[in-house]
């Protein structure tokens, strides 16, 4: 059994090569990944697979955003919701919970029951509570994404509802002498506010996160003690929506 | 004879029996050939970027585009940002009737009935002046029915159903043209062959400011077999007592209303989930709460703000939705 699964997200591609049980794990920035692995060919766009330095007997499913803009001739698509909700299943071997999926441009919490997707929830247009609102936020306050994970004490209060905003608040609070690791405490917390009421939508015992954010400790702490109940991300939160892309 | 523009659904008789035209001011907005642009000329003259783009829309087809002579605001029924639109109609010189649907009041009935009669004696029309022009109308609202009836059946389509019942709401200023639209289209769903689609769906919430998504939609294995709201701005109930008609057309009145009127059609035309739309910035978005606390089939809320095709985002969501759908049912029927 030889297959490819990929999640063409909005920051980064991640793929997966299964061979025999065993698994590959590869991660690309999404604009050198089109640059360099998209190719067309007359009217049909293709994954150049050879260029990836993999034979041509793969069978190859993608998901991501934008299913709808996309169209590969040597891949079978399917929807991002069916591929996170089959990476969990993957993932976990459980047949019911919850999964938050937190991407870097969207965030969704699907409801699993028995196997089925019973239903799902996406963010409203608004990115602030996405992976991109926590990779702006670090490059305002000079830290990294994983010095951002370990920083939950003293959360300063942030007010503004838009990403965009925020970062003239970050300045703010950083001109007024408030240490950066409450600022940056801060901002975990404000992703785990804005991410709570779509998870309040369902009711299970069971929750996972997915996506790159769910690296975020901190972050996690703070959607656990919000809920009151334990979170779990599970063990290749970046790469579940590429792992649903295989066969179960 | 006067072009009588209004905000949204009233009791369209008056304006008819008075020899006047009805204009649906939303109608004329979104089926102009620019609308975005008339949000832009709306933005300049400093209506807000957080505002409701049917707003925007309705303030310049009237204050810009000066397509109606007179127009009716109404008050009570629909949101409260026609207020500060009526003010700024009344500052351009134009002349505003107000037309409130009853809230809360002890004696609906008559609180209607009197809006009625204030709006009579604006155009200088009685009731049965009202209820000789029903003999006509009348015969085109069961026409709609019928196209009602051939969407639920397969024949005509989900955008069909909405432009034709939304329409219904001035006729498209022409009573006569439309009934014979409206027998065209009849004659020719008929003899269409009805798809076998297997996910059958229901809109509901205010039209669509992008009914592109019907298209979308309908591209899958799916049919849209109800739109609430334009339904119930076709006025269905055939209750012999105009007012009454009034009274049991939901869109003005609670949600809760409106859930049951949903609950029933749902059940009738054997819907397997809903499409939830809402405007941006328009308060009906908060009673999607309510909605999906009362319904029991699943509800996808999506939102929509500016005129054209919807995004690439909310394209991904229907999609997931049908899938989710399709599997349901395929998983019930094993």
């Amino acid at each position: 059994m030889k297959n490819i699964g990929i999640d063409l997200g909005s920051r980064y591609v991640k793929l997966v090569k299964e061979t025999n049980g065993n698994i590959e794990y590869k991660l690309f920035d999404t604009v050198s990944f089109y640059k360099q692995y998209i190719a067309r060919d007359g009217a049909n766009t293709y994954i150049n697979i050879k260029k990836l330095g993999f034979n041509d007997d793969y069978k190859i499913v993608a998901t991501g955003y934008g299913r709808n803009l996309m169209s590969f001739s040597n891949a079978e698509i399917i929807s991002e919701i069916k591929a996170h909700f089959r990476g969990a299943l993957r993932q976990t071997g459980d047949d019911s919970f919850i999964l938050m999926d937190i991407g870097g441009q969207d965030s969704k919490v699907i409801l699993g029951k028995e196997g089925y997707i019973e239903d799902f929830i996406m963010n409203d247009k608004c990115a602030a509570s996405t992976g991109r609102f926590a990779e702006n936020a670090c490059s305002v306050l000079g830290i990294s994404i994983d010095e951002l994970s370990e920083m939950q004490h003293n959360p300063a209060s942030l007010s503004s509802t838009c990403a965009v905003f925020c970062e003239s608040e970050l300045i703010g609070l950083m001109a007024q002498g408030v240490e950066i690791e409450s600022i940056a405490a801060g901002i975990n917390k404000s992703i785990a506010k804005r991410l709570l009421p779509l998870i309040k939508s369902f009711q299970a015992d069971t929750i996972y996160v997915s996506g790159g954010v769910a690296n975020n400790k901190s972050l996690i702490l703070f959607i656990s003690q919000l809920i009151g109940k334990n979170v779990m991300p599970l063990n290749n939160p970046q790469f579940n929506g590429a792992l649903g892309c295989l066969p179960l | 004879m006067k072009r009588i523009g209004f905000t949204t659904t009233i009791p369209v008789e008056f304006i008819l029996a008075g020899g006047n035209i009805p204009v649906d001011l939303n109608n004329i907005f979104v089926c102009s050939p620019n609308p975005n642009h008339l949000i832009d000329e709306a933005q300049n003259d400093g209506l807000p970027r957080n505002c409701c783009s049917w707003i925007k829309g309705l303030y310049s087809v009237a204050v810009k585009e000066k397509a109606v002579d007179e127009i009716i605001s109404v008050t009570n029924g629909d949101c409260s940002n026609t207020h500060a639109l009526t003010e700024l109609y009344a500052a351009n010189n134009i002349k505003v009737h107000l037309f409130a649907y009853p809230y809360e009041e002890k004696e609906p009935y008559t609180a209607l009935k009197n809006q009625m009669l204030v709006l009579g004696s604006a155009f200088n029309v009685t009731f049965d002046d009202v209820y000789e022009c029903c003999k006509i109308t009348d015969k085109v609202r069961k026409k709609l029915k019928k196209i009602d009836e051939l969407t639920v059946q397969g024949y005509v389509t989900g955008f069909e159903n909405h432009l034709y019942l939304v329409s219904s709401t001035d006729f498209n200023s022409d009573v006569d043209k439309f009934s014979k639209d409206a027998d065209e289209l009849i004659e020719k769903a008929s003899k269409r062959n009805i798809e076998n689609k297997y996910v059958r769906l229901g809109c509901i919430g205010v039209p669509t400011i992008n009914p592109a998504m019907y298209d979308f939609i309908e591209s899958k294995n799916c049919k849209i077999v109800f739109n609430e709201v334009q339904r119930q701005f076709s006025i269905p109930s055939e209750n012999p007592d105009y007012v009454k008609r009034y009274l049991e057309y939901t869109y003005p009145y609670s949600v809760m209303d409106r859930i049951k009127d949903i609950k029933k059609q749902v059940q009738e035309r054997k819907i397997d989930g809903l499409i939830h739309y809402v405007q941006s910035f328009c308060y009906r978005q908060i009673q999607d709460i309510l909605i999906k606390k009362h319904l029991d089939i699943p509800v996808l809320t999506i939102e929509g703000d500016s005129p054209g095709d919807i995004d690439g985002r909310t394209k991904i969501r229907i999609d997931s939705f049908i899938e989710m759908l399709e599997m349901k049912k395929k998983k019930r029927s094993i």
